[in-house]
């Protein structure tokens, strides 16, 4: 009779242990793919940073054709960007809250790079107002973004 | 009974030492944008040049500008950076662009040339960002300077120097 309860109390215990080891692993995949989530927004943040950086100055020494060639290679590493980031399948509730947050944030991007470039255009051919008003829209498309991105990187830190 | 006992605690022991394992080296994983052994494949960009990513904190050699530093602690610290010097530099080239497309002044044409292939960038632009302490872009991509061949930036480097107020640029040279 000892012997039973002995072995009944051995039962749960290894049934409490499978539990805990089971919680440990899920805890451990979404901390690893939420991980994947961050280097991948991270390394795209800093990719279409540096193309950010190169239409800014193009733009600051009033070279259009420049300017134009790095919003149209920006709004391509936007896309990738967003492509890759689509890729990722976080595992938590705020990990897919930070994958939608930058998912529309790359979208807002490459919209952005699209009115850059079409100001850049604008602006080669004389078009001022045409190119004030593409640039007016890119900046609001590119300060949504902007938010968006921030926000993610703060969900997922 | 008693060995069996003492099996039953060595299993539990081993369990929970696995599954903390496991969490640390999900957790750690992450920064340097390496991938454990079991997740998803990340689709890092790729960059042209050298394609040494640091993430630590880094200071161009020669620059003698303090830069606004953003204090970040470990690298999680930098992870936000990154969001947040990105965003800086979308916003800055939004204004560049607006000032652009407005600005009464003609458009320096002579070193705005570009041929059919000319991928090259502007002199001065490294991919730094601007005030970004953890956010050195030294040796990963973008630097295109290398590529120029024969519509090389080299004429308007000056030119461009005198333009250029940003710290960031002139530390890069």
């Amino acid at each position: 009779m000892t012997t039973r309860i002995r072995i009944g109390r051995a039962g749960r215990l290894l049934t409490i242990a499978a539990m805990v080891a089971s919680l440990l692993t899920l805890a451990s995949t979404a901390g690893a793919s939420n991980a994947t989530l961050r280097t991948s927004v991270n390394s795209w943040s800093r990719t279409v940073g540096i193309d950010a950086h190169s239409v800014a100055l193009a733009a600051h020494n009033r070279h259009p054709r420049r300017m134009t060639s790095s919003a149209v290679r920006f709004r391509t590493d936007a896309l990738r960007a967003r492509a890759a980031v689509a890729h990722q399948r976080p595992s938590t509730t705020g990990g897919m809250r930070a994958r939608k947050f930058a998912l529309a944030a790359f979208a807002d991007y490459a919209t952005a790079a699209q009115g850059w470039a079409a100001a850049g255009r604008a602006r080669l051919q004389g078009h001022r107002a045409v190119a004030g008003r593409s640039a007016r829209n890119a900046a609001i498309s590119a300060r949504a973004g902007n938010k968006l991105l921030v926000a993610a990187g703060k969900i997922l830190r | 009974m008693l060995k069996r006992s003492f099996a039953i605690t060595m299993a539990v022991g081993a369990l929970a030492v696995g599954g903390g394992a496991a969490s640390a080296l999900a957790d750690s994983g992450a920064p340097g944008g390496t991938t454990t052994g079991t997740t998803t494949q990340v689709d890092a960009p790729t960059t042209t040049g050298t394609t040494t990513q640091v993430d630590t904190p880094t200071t161009p050699v020669g620059t003698t500008v303090p830069a606004p530093v953003t204090v970040t602690t470990g690298a999680q610290g930098d992870d936000v950076a990154d969001e947040q010097g990105a965003a800086n530099d979308v916003a800055a080239a939004a204004n560049g662009v607006q000032d652009e497309a407005i600005a009464e002044t003609a458009d320096d044409d002579s070193g705005d040339q570009q041929g059919a292939n000319d991928d090259s960038e502007e002199s001065g632009d490294h991919g730094h960002h601007d005030g970004q302490g953890g956010n050195s872009h030294s040796g990963s991509g973008h630097d295109d300077n290398s590529q120029s061949g024969g519509d090389d930036d080299n004429g308007q480097s000056g030119s461009v120097q005198a333009n250029s107020g940003s710290s960031a640029q002139s530390g890069d040279e």
